[in-house]
């Protein structure tokens, strides 16, 4: 079976976007806090959701709907109401991080196939073994900081189905164990569903010329006259250690593993994901055609990888890394 | 702060004679943008549901090769749409710079915001937050120019079209795309 | 209502020391240190396990004899089979142990305590580790009071600890910064990550301290103190604050805890006592407050 192309959706004419282009299934979240991408403006609303679920469905594409931050402390009952909506609005799998959400949505919608986010961290055999006997997941988002042979292995040793991030952001730090945001701003992934979030995000010229990009009033990049820039996410800004200035955790770069799919596909992945829900429709589009076509060509018994520069005009910064799929990322 | 820069960096003052003769004769399209605003508020009110309470946030959206800039509140019903210099001090949330093809392909989603701002061939300065939900509207909405200018059916498919393919052709003409 | 005093417990030692400086350090703290209960192991990496083996297996002796109780904390990230052995090693302990990676609960029956790099962010979340035998929780680092409130009053008879003092642990990681700062590779790291001994400073481009690399973990560069009026801390179901091992004299860290929750300072000379001692970055508390980190809130008089 040819690997399954995962898009995102920001808002139902994104989702249609990437379907329209070749996607086989879209991941979207609702409109709230219970989604890992709450940006102002983004996301769905449950009608919205049930409307985009229906025409999907109608064009043979599958909904995956993240619900995948960790509900806060006595509010639960969100996570719990977007569970619903999603279950309500029929999508074909939810994709949720934490404990208590997964308990809940085994428990009221028996039905509804559980993928485990990324932000549940769970990178060991043992620990998808976990969610899986005790939670029932049937797929887990892989932590980007597995080499394609660690997943190889993996794979050898789990009976899950699996997703792989190839393309857009990347988190350096494993996904849903880092509080850096919330250090610097009181808003993080896990408490949140946003990192380095845009309102605490400043640009400031200076003189001359240069740029310098803050977040909370940490000054994180500085970039000269027409020098590409990036968005101040926390680990991909330049520090200073010992006297030496440095991208420390990541350079301002973005993930491209076009040119790994065949790894991935032998690796026995059984999904492909792209992240960007906060990316828009013209990046969903050309993405996802562009994935569309190395994967058709893979099934042919091409290579992809003939495609791998297509798409770095997209790329933050203008760069693009394979990360952690090479053991030298480390 | 961020007029201050701008003024600075383009050496430009305020747009000279072209924009002189824009500001004298600038209500008749203040008040057509404006009725674009209000007309997709009234004919559909959930795109500004999106935008919170950046709907009562301010813009300066600052074409660089166009005389004059232009400041938006896109408060639904309420909203309106005022030309102003590009010296323009008045408050705003944000202010949003860049070729004006590139932003007019912005309003209508054929071109990727975040790539044209790490490219920096958009530039943004103030509130991100506003910018951002902004930008994620605009997206949400699939307004075509012709939804903008409130053009109707039979024209506006042909409208479209034609917009799409300039801007296309416009995009490439200004190395934009 | 009377409530059983707030205790003190020692955290897992977070940093690369040497055999010789564990031992002695560990030694200190079981002869003078007001701790009730000390973790050990390595939680970081698993590649620096095997050379503080030895000396923790002393400590644990030592600490045992004085009277506190030890307890052994699982890796947070297991990245190798080697890694994953231990955490399996540790899951079919029948003592107490503390796991910080979900792999550690698979053949897990005997009661645990959840640590802090787990993610339980929610009563619902805390209530499906009870039910799998989890008996204290030190809370993750980034939820406020209140939070650590609404947990514990959701889950009666689970005892909740807190990160009290040290630098913060924010962020676990694939690839090694320590390595790629001295220009090496995580798998040839010549373990480097030993030369500082409370982490690395890492600052802006304007020179501000923000954070500490520690090998694959990044910390906050200022060090947690959680002054919080100790009825609060009981009214949210503290059990018991957590220090964090640092090179600072962490006796006197623990004796200023002591008089603080005992009533024998406020806030304010809590703040001072701890400030004199030196510390490798300066004093925050933000999360406590439902702020950022990295903020400062003193205490009201």
């Amino acid at each position: 079976m040819a690997i399954e192309l995962v898009c995102p959706a920001g808002s139902p004419a994104m989702l249609r976007a990437a379907v329209e282009a070749g996607a086989d299934s879209v991941y979207c979240g609702l409109r709230d806090d219970t989604n890992a991408r709450n940006f102002p403006g983004l996301n769905f609303s449950p009608a919205e959701l049930a409307e985009s679920v229906a025409w999907a469905h109608a064009r043979g594409a599958k909904v995956l709907t993240a619900v995948n931050t960790f509900a806060r402390a006595g509010a639960a009952d969100r996570w719990r109401g977007s569970v619903d909506a999603a279950g309500e609005a029929g999508v074909d799998a939810v994709i949720v991080a934490d404990l208590g959400v997964l308990a809940y949505a085994r428990r009221a919608w028996p039905g509804l196939r559980l993928h485990l986010s990324v932000q549940a961290a769970a990178g060991s055999p043992e620990a998808i073994a976990f969610y899986a006997r005790e939670f029932g997941v049937k797929r887990v988002v892989l932590p980007r900081v597995l080499s394609v042979g660690e997943i190889a292995a993996l794979m050898r040793e789990i009976e899950v189905e699996t997703e792989a991030f190839v393309f857009g952001g990347l988190c350096v730090m494993a996904e849903g164990r880092c509080a850096l945001s919330s250090y610097a701003t009181g808003r993080s992934p896990n408490l949140s569903g946003v990192c380095s979030p845009p309102e605490a995000v400043t640009y400031t010229e200076e003189e001359g010329g240069a740029m310098t990009s803050r977040l909370a009033g940490l000054a994180l990049d500085r970039y000269a006259p027409g020098e590409p820039a990036g968005y101040p996410t926390l680990c991909k800004g330049r520090f200073e250690v010992e006297g030496a200035l440095s991208y420390l955790f990541e350079d301002p770069v973005s993930l491209n593993a076009i040119g790994l799919l065949t790894e991935l596909r032998r690796a026995g992945v059984t999904a492909v994901k792209v992240e960007g829900r906060q990316r828009g429709k013209a990046y969903v589009a050309r993405v996802a055609a562009t994935f569309r076509k190395a994967i058709d060509l893979l099934e042919r018994g091409g290579d992809p990888s003939e495609l791998s520069a297509e798409l770095t005009d997209l790329a933050e910064g203008g760069r693009e890394t394979a990360g952690a799929y090479r053991k030298t990322w480390r | 702060m961020g007029g201050a820069a701008w003024r600075g960096r383009t050496g430009r003052s305020a747009g000279g004679a072209a924009a002189d003769l824009l500001m004298a004769f600038r209500a008749a399209p203040e008040r057509v943008l404006t009725g674009a605003v209000r007309g997709v508020a009234a004919r559909r009110p959930e795109v500004f549901e999106r935008l919170g309470d950046a709907r009562r946030a301010d813009f300066v959206i600052a074409p660089t090769d166009f005389p004059v800039a232009f400041r938006l509140r896109p408060d639904g019903r309420t909203g309106e749409v005022k030309v102003v210099r590009h010296d323009d001090d008045a408050p705003c949330a944000a202010r949003i710079t860049g070729p004006l093809v590139l932003l007019l392909s912005l309003l209508d989603g054929s071109a990727d915001a975040d790539a044209a701002f790490f490219s920096r061939r958009v530039r943004i300065e103030g509130d991100t937050d506003a910018t951002v939900a902004l930008h994620n509207t605009l997206e949400a909405a699939e307004l075509s120019l012709a939804d903008v200018l409130g053009v109707r059916p039979p024209l506006r498919e042909p409208v479209t079209r034609g917009a799409s393919a300039a801007l296309a052709v416009l995009r490439r003409h200004a190395g934009v795309a | 209502m009377t409530r059983p005093a707030i205790g003190l417990t020692l955290g897992p030692l977070l940093f690369h020391w040497s055999p010789p400086r564990i031992v002695d350090f560990y030694a200190r703290i079981a002869d003078e240190a007001p701790v009730d209960r000390v973790y050990l192991g390595e939680v970081v990496c698993g590649k620096r396990a095997p050379l503080a083996a030895h000396a923790l297996a002393e400590a644990a002796e030592r600490l045992t004899s004085a009277g506190k109780e030890v307890v052994w904390s699982g890796l947070a990230l297991p990245a190798s089979v080697r890694d994953r052995r231990g955490i399996a090693a540790l899951a079919e302990t029948p003592e107490l142990v503390e796991v910080n990676d979900i792999s550690g609960l698979l053949d897990r029956s005997a009661p645990f305590v959840a640590g802090p790099l787990l993610n339980v962010y929610n009563e619902a979340a805390a209530q499906e580790l009870v039910e799998r035998g989890c008996v204290r929780l030190c809370a993750n680092v980034e939820l406020s009071l209140e939070a650590v409130g609404a947990i514990a009053r959701a889950c009666p008879g689970l005892e909740i600890e807190l990160f009290a003092f040290g630098r913060v642990p924010l962020a676990l990681s694939g690839r090694c910064y320590h390595a790629r700062h001295h220009g090496l590779h995580k798998d040839s790291c010549q373990f480097v990550c030993g030369w500082d001994a409370d982490g690395l400073r890492l600052s802006t481009l304007e020179g501000r301290g923000f954070l500490a690399v520690n090998g694959v973990q990044t910390l906050s560069d200022g060090v947690q103190l959680a002054d919080v009026d100790p009825a609060a801390l009981a009214d949210a179901g503290v059990a018991a604050l957590r220090l964090s091992p640092h090179t600072t004299d962490m006796a006197a860290v623990a004796s200023a805890f002591r008089a603080f929750l005992d009533g024998g300072v406020d806030a304010g000379g809590l703040r001072g006592r701890v400030d004199a001692l030196g510390l490798p970055g300066p004093i925050i508390n933000g999360y406590l407050h439902g702020a950022a980190g990295m903020a400062s809130v003193e205490a009201r008089p």
